[in-house]
């Protein structure tokens, strides 16, 4: 069973001229097994930064992060804002490409291709494809390397509004088919309540704010009433804080 | 040297559309034929041995090409700039690859190659028989010489174009620096190198061909001065138009390598 554990983790940046920034405030998280769970926060509440670190992109000031799959460390696929595939490799090459596991995977390549409605489309580059099309082939990639965590940050901020509701529908198929410890950032709470076990709110300074279960039957649709009353429930606490953050940063002298 | 560095290459080149005109090589076509015929003209009106005509030159042409002398003396030509070349891309490359990663090392080599490509060919076609004597090491290190900073200066600007977000993806997956290199760098860089083959081998060819003018046995250049010395007006004319011929046949083959081998390149139609 996969785990991330976070502790007491801290990250500070620093200005040329020598002043620290606090980006993450000593952040405790326990995400275990097959729980999809979205980071949600106003902006600068460190919501990428948090994940960045869990992905080892960035480093951390202090604290503890800890991915591991049984007795072993996760292997994590990461889904980005922009797609981020090689302009010069096909849709299939760039599944190719991150694979660690070379036996079979040119079936789960086509298998995932499929899940997202691109099974067809494996021998085009990315040129060839529209922005929607480009991030499903990246939640494709991200799948195929068969991930014991997946960690995704706001992948559908970029899309239409149309675009990314497909793209949510076929982010909880394929979720529910194989079932992956999530750690899903967003600023979109409604596209949160839809998607997520757990909403973890961060506030600004970077700590975790509350943590609110969602205990929904799936598949979730945005148009169900019980969904639809969470949605305004949560995004009724996120105003409050939002206008909390808005009065602190207009107190803070130029 | 004003062009060492051509247009980036666009990703995603579009169509522009245009009102419906006589096709581009129906007016290239038509502005050749218009130069032939008052090169015809002004032939026969000067009616000398220094001013022969376009057929007789034609016939000229002709006959070098089915003598096989125009195979064995652009075979040379071509071998040594070949080899020049492969000497330049062994030097260029880490040298360009050097200069997009350290901006010390950018500062450090810019003004060396900015001197390298600004040398006059003459002054090059002169030392290369100073140094290196009559033979083919002198045209060798000459395309080499005038080759190295298309190469270095096009893959250090391929480097500086690799997109940060790319490496940080591949350090997302777990790509090994192996893996980076070969899937993220190296294509990024082809397309820069490719801009810089394809000026570079036109400008060495040119300072190659007035190598051997000065200092070879054989080759293109060669011929021209034999012509020359031997006062065979339409065999020099002939020499240069299998020259042209040849640069243009060269360059349209390289363009047509570059659009296969860029075709991710294409938009979504």
């Amino acid at each position: 069973m996969a785990s991330i554990d976070i502790s007491g983790l801290v990250k500070d940046y620093h200005d040329r001229a020598g002043n620290r920034t606090r980006v993450l405030d000593g952040i405790d998280l326990s995400i275990t097994g097959e729980t999809f769970v979205s980071i949600v926060g106003p902006s600068g509440s460190g919501k990428t930064t948090l994940l960045n670190i869990v992905s080892g992109i960035e480093s951390h000031t202090a604290g503890n992060v800890s991915l591991r799959a049984g007795d072993r460390d996760a292997r994590v696929g990461y889904v980005f804002q922009d797609p981020r595939l090689l302009p010069w490799r096909t849709v299939d090459q760039n599944l190719s490409f991150v694979q660690h596991d070379r036996d079979g995977w040119a079936e789960r390549a086509q298998h995932y291709l499929d899940l997202v409605g691109l099974g067809h489309l494996g021998d085009r580059f990315p040129a060839q494809l529209s922005g929607g099309q480009q991030q499903r082939v990246g939640i494709a990639r991200a799948f195929s390397v068969e991930p014991d965590i997946l960690l995704m940050d706001e992948p559908f901020s970029h899309l239409d509004a149309m675009t990314s509701r497909t793209l949510r529908e076929h982010l909880e198929r394929i979720w529910l088919e194989s079932r992956r410890t999530v750690m899903f950032v967003t600023h979109d709470v409604t596209e949160a309540v839809q998607l997520s076990d757990r909403i973890v709110v961060l506030a600004p300074g970077g700590h975790v704010h509350e943590t609110i279960e969602v205990d929904l039957p799936r598949p979730r649709r945005a148009s169900d009433p019980a969904v639809a009353v969470l949605q305004a429930e949560v995004l009724a606490r996120f105003e409050v804080l939002e206008a909390r953050a808005a009065a602190a940063r207009a107190e803070v002298p130029a | 040297m004003s062009t060492l560095v051509a247009a980036r290459p666009s990703v995603g080149r579009s169509k522009s559309r245009r009102p419906a005109s006589a096709p581009r090589w129906l007016v290239s076509s038509g502005a050749l034929v218009v130069a032939v015929l008052a090169w015809g003209i002004a032939s026969a009106v000067v009616d000398d041995n220094i001013a022969p005509g376009p057929l007789e030159v034609l016939e000229r042409v002709v006959d070098i090409t089915v003598s096989g002398a125009a195979l064995d003396n652009f075979a040379s030509s071509i071998v040594k700039i070949l080899a020049g070349f492969g000497l330049a891309m062994l030097a260029g490359l880490p040298i360009g690859f050097a200069m997009g990663r350290s901006r010390f090392l950018s500062s450090y080599f810019s003004m060396p190659l900015f001197v390298l490509g600004n040398v006059p060919g003459l002054t090059y076609a002169v030392f290369g028989l100073v140094i290196f004597g009559v033979g083919a090491t002198g045209p060798i290190v000459v395309s080499a010489l005038v080759a190295v900073p298309f190469v270095a200066i096009n893959v250090a600007e391929g480097v500086r174009s690799v997109d940060g977000k790319l490496l940080r993806m591949c350090q997302a997956f777990g790509r090994s620096p192996a893996d980076v290199v070969r899937h993220v760098y190296l294509p990024a860089i082809t397309a820069f190198v490719f801009v810089g083959v394809r000026y570079g081998f036109a400008m060495a060819w040119k300072v190659e061909a007035l190598t051997e003018v000065f200092g070879a046995r054989d080759g293109v250049g060669f011929m021209i001065r034999r012509a020359y010395q031997e006062f065979q007006v339409a065999d020099m004319l002939a020499w240069t138009t299998l020259f042209v011929v040849a640069m243009v046949l060269i360059e349209r083959g390289l363009a047509a390598l570059e659009s296969r081998l860029f075709a991710w390149r294409k938009d979504l139609a």
